[in-house]
Order: structure tokens, then sequence, then C-alpha cells
């Protein structure tokens, strides 16, 4: 009879109880395979941030910055608004290479959607941020009065959205992030005119409350690239003796994106490094107690000729099926836990969060199987020692002769 | 062929004494014969009997299975010629659980590295009633039946020696009877078959009878 | 014992699939109109009631053959939990909304947890079945 049948049969008919095994396994797996996930997603996320933040530098007015990064990060609707004719000496500053204002208004209620979303207006001529993202779904030509949404917008029936009360024709998507621009809407200045005037309607104010041009004298921040090889320090440092505004850097939000995220892989890979040392602990226990308590099967099967080498790769294998049939389990435990709420977890962290493809996830899956069968291999292999040694003593001891 | 053992002594500690379980035994298991050991609890002959099929290891003397001896060998290779050689049928638990009294003839077969030739195992099986237990698990099996499954799993390897140690314990008369019948045609078949009782109708059917005391051998008279 | 645990837990997701749609994971209020994840929850008020009871048969009974046809039956239902929000009715189209993000996540999870625990119970069963059937 092959060992592999014999160890399969004592697990499904024998009373050998291996179920705690079977748990713990479970529990590590799952721990291994969310943790890894989350990780993953985050670096990944991160990653989409760096690629898609297109400016160097963002001029914001004073006391927007935590607003200006919440957009970009979870996609926290903000509004705000700040003279235009900074943008004349913007462009004439040395160093600067391109500038390009926007616009941010949140909408009330759209018809997509139950909560507010940030509606973006960038100047296509200028742009330089928004278009290289477009989908390439919708390679049409864009100009002033189309609409973009982000990759999470659901459009209503005939590719349309209605903001105050009017409805427009969204034009392009763009590509999925896991930043906050999955939320966001883009429009160009002429539309966004016509918003916020909409807006006003509805007893929104933007700017100084006037209606015609409001977009040439007023707008939310503006992007700035620099050129290659000047010093985003010094240019962010002279913009902001304006006492009217504020500078944000773009690779300050990344490095404290990314510190965030340093800390939360830290803290992710403790976690694991101890759920691995306990649970290797505990079922190093667990399987010496079990070997100890079927001393007289192990004597039995050496008086029928088993070897202590057998007697071993025996208990080494109920432990690596039991470890293994944990860790499946497991990894579909965990992944109902984090794929279907993926989006609910994305926005309680407020980071970026950019989920694995199948190659990931199957990494991941197979990451977290080879770390618990070693958790339940080691200890196998320990037990399976101390049983190949068990004397015939045990069986002389009731009987006394 | 035979199994021999000369001078074998064995000693273990119990309570800080070192006390001999097995004091200077010579003793021979034929091909053909029905050997038994008799004796007192705690009188060594268990020891004896592992001695003999290779599971402990004397301090002193020497063992021969068939001219192979045994204390030089690593465990490994004990372990196989035991498993060849030696059909054991344990004084308790006998069984393997969670496999069905088929599945353990097959294991122990499997240990063998040969089966008994198909008929005869299919006559022992029939002759010790245990055909409609054949795929029922040992949790189920009443004492008797237990026993009379393990004599026929150790049958079931081909061996060349049969050892049991209190083949009739607990036994009624009539399942002792057909055990001691089946050791008989086991011996006519030409194998040693190796006893370690104190039941007096197990000694009565010996060809050749031992009796053991406080770790010492003396050869009995059979009649 | 381990398969009347089990059936508990199926029983209890039976009920979670039931009341959770319009309590603890709700959809969108249908003041306005009526969007499809109202009839979702609808559907599913129907579908974890009898999930529940299947579960609680699978307690009370005692015969194996029934247990294993019922953990089948039951099983089935989690398919079903998690088929109606997203291929026989299915729910409101932006992700931003309730039903889409908490509602139907949630049932996806009771629906493939109701099946993963009546699998297990299927195969403990069949393993029952197999040891009577070696015993006397």
């Amino acid at each position: 009879m092959k060992i592999r049948e014999v160890a399969l049969k004592k697990l499904i008919y024998g009373s050998i109880g291996g179920s705690a095994v079977f748990l713990f396994a479970l529990l590590l797996s799952f721990t291994v395979f969310a943790g890894r996930i989350l990780d993953t997603s985050l670096t990944r996320g991160l990653g989409n941030l760096r690629e898609r933040l297109g400016a160097d530098i963002a001029v914001v007015p004073k006391g927007s910055e935590t607003g200006y990064q919440g957009i970009l990060l979870s996609g926290e609707p903000v509004e705000c608004s700040m003279d235009r004719s900074l943008e004349d000496e913007l462009r004439s500053m040395d160093g600067i290479e391109e500038v390009t204002p926007v616009i941010y208004l949140a909408s009330l209620n759209a018809s997509c959607c139950s909560v507010p979303i940030q509606i973006i207006g960038y100047d296509p001529e200028t742009d330089f941020v928004t278009s290289p993202w477009i989908s390439e779904d919708y390679s049409l030509q864009l100009g002033n009065g189309d609409l973009i949404a982000g990759a999470n917008i659901a459009l209503d029936g005939n590719n349309t959205l209605t903001f105050f009360g009017r409805t427009y024709d969204v034009k392009a998507r763009l590509n999925r992030t896991g930043t906050g621009m999955d939320k966001s809407v883009y429009v160009t200045f002429d539309v966004m005119e016509q918003m916020i005037a909409d807006a006003r309607e509805k007893g929104i104010e933007f700017g100084d409350g006037s209606d015609a041009g409001i977009t040439d004298r007023y707008v939310s921040a503006f992007l700035i690239r620099v050129e290659d090889g000047a010093d985003a320090d010094v240019i962010a440092g002279r913009i902001s003796r304006n006492s009217l505004v504020s500078v944000v850097q773009s690779k300050n939000m990344i490095s404290s994106v990314t510190d965030g995220i340093g800390i939360i892989s830290k803290i992710l890979t403790i976690i694991t490094w101890i759920m691995e040392i306990i649970v290797t602990l505990v079922t190093a226990i667990l399987s010496v107690f079990r070997v100890n308590a079927r001393r007289k099967e192990w004597a039995v099967l050496r008086m029928m000729g088993a070897s202590e080498s057998w007697i071993l790769r025996l208990i080494l294998l109920e432990n690596i099926i039991m470890s293994c049939a944990g860790a499946v389990l497991g990894i579909i435990l965990a992944s109902l836990a984090v794929f279907p709420f993926s989006v609910n977890v994305a926005d309680a962290i407020g980071l970026p969060y950019y989920g694995p493809g199948l190659p990931g996830i199957i990494k991941v899956s197979l990451l977290s199987i080879l770390i618990t069968l070693i958790s339940g291999a080691l200890p196998g292999i320990i037990a399976g020692a101390k049983a190949g040694k068990t004397d015939c003593y045990v069986l002389m001891r009731d009987g006394e002769n | 062929m035979s199994i021999e053992s000369v001078n074998i002594t064995k000693e273990y500690e119990r309570r800080g004494k070192t006390f001999r379980a097995v004091d200077d035994v010579s003793i021979s298991i034929p091909r053909g014969k029905i050997t038994v050991v008799t004796g007192n609890s705690g009188s060594g002959k268990s020891t004896l009997l592992n001695i003999l099929a290779g599971m402990i290891v004397p301090e002193n003397g020497t063992v021969h299975i068939d001219d192979v001896e045994l204390p030089c060998l690593k465990n490994k290779e004990r372990d196989k010629i035991r498993g060849e050689k030696i059909g054991i049928v344990p004084q308790v638990q006998s069984l393997i659980g969670g496999l069905t009294v088929r599945e353990n003839i097959k294991l122990q077969q499997s240990f063998s590295g040969g089966a008994a030739d198909e008929e005869r195992l299919a006559f022992y099986i029939k002759d010790l009633g245990i055909e409609d237990l054949m795929d029922v698990f040992p949790s189920s099996l009443s004492g008797g039946e237990m026993k009379r499954a393990a004599v026929v799993r150790a049958i079931s390897g081909d061996h060349d020696y049969i050892f049991a140690d209190e083949p009739t314990g607990e036994l009624d008369p009539e399942n002792a009877s057909r055990i001691m019948d089946a050791f008989r045609k086991q011996a006519d078949e030409g194998k040693g078959i190796l006893l370690i009782t104190h039941d007096s109708h197990v000694e009565e059917r010996a060809d050749i009878l031992y009796r053991m005391e406080n770790g010492h051998l003396t050869e009995e008279k059979v009649g | 014992m381990k398969n009347k645990i089990l059936a508990v837990i199926t029983a209890v997701l039976g009920l979670l699939a039931a009341i959770g749609p319009r309590t603890i994971f709700p959809v969108c209020s249908a003041a306005e109109m009526k969007m499809k994840c109202y009839y979702t929850a609808n559907a599913e008020i129907a579908v974890g009631i009898i999930a529940a009871l299947v579960g609680i048969a699978i307690i009370l009974i005692d015969k194996n053959k029934v247990k294993l046809a019922l953990s089948a039956v039951q099983a089935i239902l989690g398919l079903v939990i998690i088929l109606i929000p997203t291929a026989i009715i299915g729910v409101c189209g932006s992700p931003m909304m309730h039903c889409v993000s908490s509602t139907k996540p949630a049932l996806i999870v009771i629906g493939a947890l109701d099946i993963v625990i009546s699998v297990i119970l299927a195969l403990l069963t069949l393993r029952d079945i197999s040891v009577e059937n070696k015993s006397r």
C-alpha cells in the first residue's frame, strides 16, 4: 500500500484529530494572503500615482493644500478659487516649462452617484496632466465642450451625465488608476463655465460670483512642470513668496505617501512573521501530542515491518495534507475578505489602491501555500522522528510481560 | 534454518535499579514447530520476543535469523528483515485504525515485500471466520474478531516465522482453539512458530516448551 | 458535532442574506423610484429564508443520505445568493452607490461562504456514509 494512501485513509477515517493543525494553517494562510494582497495593492497604487501626477508643482490658494492632495489620493471633492492673473507671472518664471490652470468644483448630486464627486476643469490647449491618460477606447479628437469620466464613474443610458440639472455627453474615459482620479470627471473650461453658472443657481458660489468669463479670471490651481535640470525647490520657494498661495510639490506628496505605505508594509511583514512562528510552534506542540497519543500504533507498525523513516514520512505526509487543505481554504476565505470589498478598503485607508492582476494573485497564493506548508512540514519532521523511535515497551507496559 | 539466540542479556532501569529482563538466555526457534515460552507476568517473555524479532538490541549475546546476525545490522536493515521474515501478532491493539481489515493485510504485505499465496490466504480467512469482516474498520470488531484478523494479517505476509504475544488472551475457548489450529497448520507448512503465553491450553499444544522466570529460561518436557 | 456547527453557520448565513440588504448593508433607498437593487433585496429575502430553513433541516435530520442531498441544495442556494445581485437581477451601475460598494460584495461573500461550508458539510457527510457502510 502506498504511504500516501495510508495517510489519506487515516486522515479521513481514523480519528487522529488533525483539525487543529488544519485550522491554524488556515489562519496563517489567510493572514499571509490578505496581507500580501494589501501590500501589493498599495504599492501598485503608489506606482500609478507617481506615473499620473504629471505636474511637479501645484500652486493652490493658501490653505487648500490638503484638499488638493485629497483629490489625488482619495477623490474627496474640493472647491477653491484664486485669481487667474498669477498665470502670466508663472509662465515668465525661469525654469518653468509648462503651466496649466485647473478648476475644481464639487457636484451637488450627480445622476450617477449617491455621493458628491469632483469635477475638474482643464484647459485642453495647455493641459499636460489629463490628456495622456485618456483611454484608447475613445480615441476621438477631444475639443471644447466634451466631458471625460474617471474609471469608477458610471454613466447614464446614452453615455451621459447630469450635473446641476444639465445633461452632458461623455466623450472619453480615463484608464483605471486606483487613485482619486477614478472618481473624478474632467471638463473643458467652457463647459466648466456653464456648470459654474448652473451651480450658482443651486446656491454654490465660485470666484466672485459673476457670470461671463469667470474662468478667465478665477481658477482653482495651476499645475506646473519644471524644465529638465531646473531646481523645483528653488522655483517653489520663489512662488510661495506670494502670500495668497501655497505650493505643493509632487515629490513631497509622493514621499509622504511612500512613507505611509512603508509603515503599513512593515507592519504587515512583522505580523506575517509572528504568525508564521506562532503557528509553527503550535503545530509542533500539537504534532508531538498527536504522536504521543498514538504510540501503540507506531509500535504495531514497527512490528509489521515499518522502518523509522516510513513512520516519519507518514506523519510528515499527514501534516502536509492538513496544512495544504488549510492553506487552500485560507486563501479562499481571504479572497472573500479582500477582493469584493476592495473599494471599501481603499476608502478606509485613504491611499491609492490598485489590486494585482491574475499573475500577481497566483504568485501571492503560491507564497501563502509555501509558507503554510513549511509551518506544517517542519513540525511533521520533528514529530515523525520522535514517533519512529517508539519502542515496543509501549505495548508491553499494559501487559507487563 | 532457524532463529538462534545465544547468551542474550537485556537490562533496563526501573525505579533507579537496574534489573535483567532477560538473563543469559539461549533459545532456538526451529521451522516447522510450535515453540512456546510460558511464565508469569514480569518474567521477561515479551522482552525475549522483541529481542528475537529484532525490535530490541540486547546488551550481550547474539541473535541470528537464518544465519543473518541481527544486532550488527542498522535499524533500517533490521526492520526490513523483520518485515520479510517474521509476522508478529502483538498483544494489544493489533490492527491499524482507519484502515479496514483488508487494507491492514495489504499494508502488511507491502512491508513484507511479498504476499502469501492467494488461495492459502483465502483459506485462512475462511478458516478463522473473518470473511465478512474484511471491509470493516477495527473499531467495530470484538476482541476475538480483532485477534483472529491479526493472526490472518501476520500470516498474509508469507513470512518464515510467526511470533504471537498472548494470542489467546481474553478469548473464549472456541476462538482460542481456532487460532491454535491455524498455528498448527502454519507449522505444518514449514513456518517457525513462537508463542508467548501463560495460557495452559496453549502450553498443551507446544512442540517445544520453555518456562521463563525472572529472566531465566529453562526447557520443559512436553507431554 | 462538527456537522451541526457547520449547518448552523449556513443557517446564519441564510439569515444574513435575507435581512442584510435591508439592514446591515442596505441597498439604495426606494424613495424616488425602485431601482434594481430594491428587487435584489426582495429576492434575497426569499432565498435567504429558504437557505436558513435548509440549514436548520440539516441539523434536525439524522439520515445521512438526506443530509447529503440538503447540503447540495444549500450549495446551490449559495450560488443563487451570489447570482442575484450579479447576474439575475443586478444592482445600480455606479461603483459609488451603496448597493455596489457594500451590498453586492457582502452578498457575494455570504454566498461564497455558504457554498464553501456546504461543500465541506457534504464531504463530511459522505465520509460518515462510508464509515456507516464499513461498520456493523
